[in-house]
């Protein structure tokens, strides 16, 4: 689905802070949305949490620069982190690329999945989220 | 247009410049857009002008000028686009300091409503957040906690000899967060007794200062000096020059102040730091606040030095003459493509040295040159003086 310009999968999970979640049985992958990578410009450099960390949903556990811009990579359920995209660490501009395929951050077990899921927004929650996220920035 | 932020001694310097040109062969932003209007020389002629219009003969007679809107811009960009490196002062044949110069410049046009819009952003994350990311303050050490094996007191002791001053861009930034963290493995194997302020460490005030926010500053300087004189330190060290610089010049403070090199070429002559030999070939770069503006060449030369087995190869450009990697000034924040166009040439100087990597005692310097060797796919490797100590430490 697109949203004033900007893509959003359909079968994805969204975090507030504008990553997602993608389930896959006891697998769930994270990542940044278009809407974030956008507005954060090339991504320069991305630290991921350590493998084997255990994540908490709505925390910070890792962060990422462009040129003039840092900002925290948070959680969007919390578990235990079981890969990282290593790729990411010689070319961070994938995150711009292809911020839900090739751009994808890391791999979790999740420890509270189904408690945890009813936080995050669907794509159909998104349209007026965004919206007001786009007259948030642009008061600042 | 008010002078009141210019010093008598700047308005004579502006007075004596002689339009010699010799600044020109050595101003990074010259070099790269040949543009009279952003060099040193131009600079100094149109605030000249200024003053004429405002304060000289005709003035006097038939009343000052409005300067217009589009004049004010114009200088406005001449006098930003600088990334204040300060080797045009240096090489001036009258001696005029050039760097404060364009800083008192700067704080006019900040009185004056023609700045940069960035620097509001960066005004409000500073006074509000207390670090220039505009992230939350107390998460200042979240560098800390991708290091092992911490102690209870994470550093945070209520007292200690020393304070590590970590400043904002290493704490925050990741592509750098391996200075503190090796600074911090550095000591602990040393056996320094430290102490990190973490949430109570606000920004220096450098970032404000070259905005020309002078005044807005002077907060964050009161409070850090408090924070380190309740700790009951004697000593601050530093592995931000920036961080350095400004409170050698700005805190008036009775703190003995160390940048990094420095106090790790103590440790190494106390023989508290030894290392094991590796060959490696290096290139080391100057950054504009530690060399030409704190005067320290020689310690970080001194500890590549003591490496056994390490070679150091000089760039075309160093010392009082190192080229500034394009990553000061703030330049970044206003134009980005001319500090990436100062950092290429950094770059080509890198690699004509035939080094095996660039070393270099600054955070931003790291990020610069990274950053644009990333974008270009250029690979050379640039390392912080503290990520090879700790290295090459037996």
């Amino acid at each position: 689905m697109e949203i004033e310009g900007y893509q959003f999968p359909d079968d994805l999970y969204y975090h507030k802070e504008h990553f997602w979640a993608k389930v896959d049985g006891h697998s769930v992958t994270v990542g940044t949305t278009d809407f974030a990578q956008k507005l954060a410009g090339e991504i320069v450099y991305v630290e991921l949490p350590s493998v084997g960390r255990s994540v908490e949903q709505d925390k910070p556990c890792g962060s990422m620069e462009s040129g003039k811009w840092v900002g925290r990579i948070y959680a969007p359920l919390s578990g235990k982190v079981e890969s990282i995209n290593e790729a990411l660490e010689d070319s961070p501009e994938l995150i711009n690329q292809s911020p839900y395929d090739k751009g994808w951050m890391f791999k979790m077990t999740p420890s509270k999945l189904e408690e945890e899921l009813g936080k995050l927004m669907k794509v159909g929650d998104l349209e007026g989220f965004i919206k007001s996220e786009m007259e948030r920035i642009k008061k600042k | 247009m008010k002078l009141s932020r210019l010093t008598p001694r700047q308005l004579l310097e502006i007075d004596a410049c002689t339009r010699c040109g010799e600044c020109l062969r050595y101003c990074p932003v010259y070099i790269e857009r040949e543009e009279e209007a952003i060099n040193p020389r131009g600079k100094i002629r149109a605030i000249k002008r200024f003053i004429r219009s405002q304060f000289g003969i005709w003035a006097k007679l038939f009343g000052p000028k409005k300067l217009s809107e589009d004049q004010l811009k114009k200088f406005s960009e001449m006098v930003y686009r600088c990334t204040l490196c300060g080797e045009c002062g240096m090489v001036c044949p009258v001696s005029i300091r050039s760097k404060d110069l364009w800083i008192g410049l700067r704080e006019v046009l900040v009185e004056l409503g023609y700045y940069p819009k960035e620097f509001d952003t960066l005004k409000k994350n500073v006074l509000t957040e207390h670090n220039i990311s505009g992230l939350d303050n107390e998460g200042r050490i979240e560098w800390l906690e991708a290091m092992g094996d911490l102690p209870e007191h994470r550093y945070q002791k209520e007292k200690a000899e020393v304070i590590y001053f970590v400043g904002c861009v290493a704490s925050y930034f990741p592509m750098v967060h391996k200075i503190p963290q090796g600074m911090v493995n550095i000591m602990r194997r040393a056996q320094v007794d430290f102490a990190l302020l973490g949430g109570a460490e606000w920004c220096c005030g450098f970032p404000l200062i070259g905005a020309g926010m002078r005044k807005e500053a002077e907060e964050m300087m009161a409070h850090n000096l408090e924070e380190v004189r309740k700790k009951g330190a004697h000593t601050a060290i530093f592995t931000c020059p920036s961080c350095f610089h400004t409170w050698k010049e700005e805190y008036h403070s009775e703190i003995n102040l160390f940048h990094f090199t420095q106090f790790l070429l103590n440790l190494i002559q106390e023989g508290k730091i030894s290392f094991k030999e590796e060959k490696l070939k290096v290139t080391y770069h100057d950054p504009c606040d530690l060399g030409r503006a704190s005067g320290i060449y020689d310690p970080p030369r001194a500890i590549l030095r003591a490496m056994p087995g390490v070679e150091l190869v000089e760039m075309k450009d160093h010392g009082p003459y190192c080229r500034c990697c394009g990553g000061g000034g703030n330049l970044e924040m206003i134009d980005p493509e001319l500090s990436a166009a100062l950092a290429r040439e950094k770059i080509k100087q890198i690699q004509e040295t035939g080094a095996e990597m660039v070393v270099t005692s600054c955070q931003q310097c790291i990020r610069t040159i990274m950053t644009t060797a990333r974008r270009m796919k250029i690979p050379i490797k640039a390392l912080n003086l503290t990520e090879l100590v700790l290295k090459h430490m037996k």
